[in-house]
């Protein structure tokens, strides 16, 4: 794994955003990076491929055991959504995606940081827009034959949709907070996965969503009741509110499935550290400070707010501010990640369904990656 | 890697490249099926004419009123100020319950099924301010 520098394409801006990519730039600064880029080996993007479909064995490995043995409350999830969380899970409700964020620079295991279990996002830059720069940098008999990149990300998607409509899901509403141009952009092509699948696709602002209190459904801007809905809305956010009195009610199939807010909560990775004690893909990880030097993360925080980096090197200590300084947290074993001149490095590895298949990689000059990280694009050497 | 086709995105992204909420959520207002012109003067009644009456309560109404400028979506809690958590209540919701808990949700008739009542806005407050990226 190295990172290379290379010149920007001349026409970068028009390229990006003629495939839709009009977020590249946030509040200023670059947000597509492609001053550079990671390059893998072959036998790197297995090693990730299989850790990645490792890690996901163990967490469902893990929510059976929370869901058996009833350890919800350590998971700060009011009790009267346990049942209800418990019955998606016991009912086998699907789940479309997730991406571990992982410290990693080629040599050794990756280790798993967390996992954006419920609302993973840059998923446009890792499936779509990565794709057309690597086409569009090589000379197009290369892509493939020497050039690829770890990217499956849109076959299974619409892999995924297909399975989901012989299961009955027709029909889907897209729901995410208004007038935020990623989190639109992101819902926007997960509705082109699933309408290429030959699904029928509605998007409405998550407050739009109604319920028709006569007969117990949520229900469209149309009066029409939502059978299947994706959501880009955190599951922790909507139990906060008014409409959560109606969720254990409803007959609304949710994506992400509410057992998935097991896996986005940071509680998780404490207790994989302790159902997989010293695994390699893993971190100590406990519920009390470390004697290492250590991060402590709120078990719901989104984005690198209000984590710290507490280390006996000076230098490394570092802290970020955030809304969620009141929560709860957990202490994990602290690990370098890829550093270059160009910054700190995480990778962040999809998978869709049940499996492994594509990589999108976001850096930053500070250790602590936030909302503005760069995402910087990748290849495979094959020779 | 592993990957059999090109990407190829023909159906959504337009509207990612003119982004815009708006226009994602702008309902589509089916013309009422059963109307024709009135009768005029020396010419035989017509069995069916149109009644705007009717034809607001199958499309979401008032919007006949106001076609081009009335943010319809301001109902439902979405896309204004005006459903933020300070908003004044919506007209529509005067005659009906609020919903319980934190009573900030809109509740109106639906067209589609007269009896029912349907409150909106009781997701998506948190999100107001916050990405719900991660």
């Amino acid at each position: 794994m190295k990172r290379i520098a290379q010149a920007l394409r001349p026409n970068w801006r028009q390229a990006v955003e003629a495939i839709g990519f009009n977020y590249h730039t946030i509040d200023g600064d670059l947000y597509w990076d492609e001053s550079g880029f990671f390059e893998f080996s072959y036998d790197q993007i297995q090693v990730l491929e299989q850790a990645t479909n490792v890690l996901h064995a163990m967490c469902l490995e893990a929510v059976e055991v929370v869901i058996e043995e009833d350890r919800l409350s350590e998971f700060y999830i009011p009790d009267r959504f346990h049942k209800w969380i418990k019955d998606s899970w016991e009912n086998d409700q699907p789940t479309l995606f997730g991406r571990f964020d992982l410290a990693w620079d080629g040599q050794g295991p990756p280790k798993l940081l967390e996992y954006n279990a419920d609302t993973p996002t840059s998923l446009f830059e890792a499936a779509v827009v990565q794709w057309h720069w690597l086409e569009d940098i090589q000379p197009a008999n290369q892509v493939i034959t020497q050039f690829d990149q770890f990217n499956s990300l849109h076959d299974q998607l619409i892999d995924a949709w297909k399975f989901l409509k012989q299961n009955g899901w027709d029909h889907v509403h897209f729901a995410a907070t208004p007038n935020h141009e990623e989190d639109f952009g992101n819902i926007t092509y997960l509705r082109d996965t699933a309408a290429q699948a030959g699904i029928e696709t509605q998007y409405l602002d998550m407050p739009s969503i109604g319920y028709d209190h006569a007969n117990r459904v949520f229900v469209d801007t149309d009066g029409n009741p939502i059978k299947h809905l994706f959501k880009l809305y955190p599951w922790e956010w909507m139990l906060q509110e008014e409409f959560s009195q109606h969720l254990l009610q409803s007959s609304t199939i949710w994506l992400e499935p509410p057992w998935k807010m097991l896996l986005s909560n940071k509680t998780i990775l404490a207790i994989l550290w302790e159902l997989f004690p010293n695994h390699k893909y893993l971190l100590p990880a406990s519920f009390e400070p470390l004697d290492c030097d250590f991060v402590r993360k709120p078990i719901l925080s989104r984005e690198g707010s209000n984590i710290s980096i507490v280390s006996q090197q000076h230098d490394s200590s570092q802290s970020t501010d955030g809304p969620y300084w009141d929560q709860p947290c957990i202490y994990q074993a602290y690990h370098p990640l890829f550093h270059s001149p160009t910054g700190y490095a995480v990778l962040g590895s999809w998978i869709i369904g049940d499996r492994a298949c594509g990589l999108g990689i976001r850096e930053d000059i500070q250790p602590i990656t936030h909302n503005t990280s760069r995402f910087v694009p990748h290849r495979i050497r094959r020779t | 890697m592993k990957r059999s086709t090109k990407v190829a995105l023909t159906l959504f992204l337009p509207a990612i490249s003119s982004f815009g909420c708006d226009t994602a959520k702008k309902p589509t207002f089916a013309k009422p099926t059963n109307c024709s012109t009135p009768a005029k003067p020396g010419e035989p009644p017509k069995e069916t004419v149109c009644d705007p009456t009717a034809a607001n309560q199958s499309n979401h109404n008032t919007v006949t009123h106001r076609p081009s400028l009335f943010p319809w979506f301001w109902m439902w809690g979405g896309g204004s100020n005006r459903s933020g958590i300070n908003a004044a209540p919506n007209s529509t919701a005067s005659n009906t319950n609020q919903t319980s808990g934190l009573g900030s949700s809109q509740t109106h008739y639906t067209p589609s099924a007269n009896s029912s009542r349907v409150s909106s806005g009781g997701f998506g407050r948190t999100g107001g301010a916050m990405s719900a990226s991660s």
